[in-house]
């Protein structure tokens, strides 16, 4: 992104509003919906709100051709960081739970067959591979694209995803064996 | 190589596998176009904060 020096004083160029402009209109929606997945709504509209002021503060830094995984990146860590503030307020409030459980994990597990079971059993995934499975399936990321957003490598992300979704299974299978029994 | 790196080789299941994550995919809990779009007075609002007025 380009910027223009105005006698000393650095000036935003048309050039850097008309590319916000556009990856804000393609992106919106979509991180509104990965931090809906995850968060309540009102906590997810301060996410998106807090990703994008990031994409444009750091706009020189957001990488060509993986800016949806970049988003989901900073997306990642603000919620992150929205969730470890929840829970430091809530130990203090005495309460058990955060504000920044997502909405679909609420209620017991009603489980009466092996389709039943998959939401539960997602819910009862470490966080880490909960959120690889997310990242496939409900935001439909490559590996590449997830490799970018975690910091992590492709060929690392392809392994744990394949990990994950066995446990995910297994899952599957305790429960719905534990509902018929 | 890291512990993450060492491949698998259990390839049994694979196409159970996707069949799982094709029934998650089925379960995803938001309609993103019940959504607010861009273009909603939310989003133009965010928008209009972060770059400032034209």
């Amino acid at each position: 992104m380009d910027k223009q020096g105005v006698i000393g004083v650095e000036t935003v160029s048309i050039r850097d509003r008309d590319w916000f402009t556009s990856l804000y209109r393609d992106s919106y929606r979509m991180l509104l919906a990965y931090a809906r997945r995850r968060v309540d709504e009102q906590t997810a509209d301060e996410v998106v709100a807090d990703t994008l002021l990031v994409a444009w503060r750091r706009r020189d830094e957001v990488p060509e051709g993986y800016e949806r995984a970049w988003l989901f990146g900073v997306a990642r860590n603000t919620i992150l960081t929205a969730a470890r503030s929840a829970r430091r307020r809530n130990a203090l409030n005495g309460k058990l739970r955060g504000a920044t459980r997502p909405p679909w994990t609420d209620g017991r597990p009603d489980v009466s067959d092996r389709a039943d079971a998959l939401l539960p059993a997602l819910r009862e995934l470490r966080e880490e591979d909960r959120e690889l499975l997310m990242l496939v399936a409900w935001e439909e990321l490559s590996h590449a694209e997830i490799a970018q957003a975690m910091g992590i490598t492709p060929n690392a992300v392809a392994i744990r995803v394949h990990r994950a979704r066995k446990r995910l299974a297994d899952r599957i299978d305790r429960l719905a064996e534990y509902s018929i029994n | 190589m890291t512990a993450d790196e060492q491949p698998d080789n259990d390839h049994d299941g694979a196409a159970e596998e996707v069949d799982l994550m094709e029934e998650l995919r089925r379960l995803d809990p938001v309609d993103i176009d019940a959504l607010p779009s861009s273009h909603s007075p939310e989003a133009l609002r965010i928008l209009e904060q972060i770059l400032g007025p034209d």
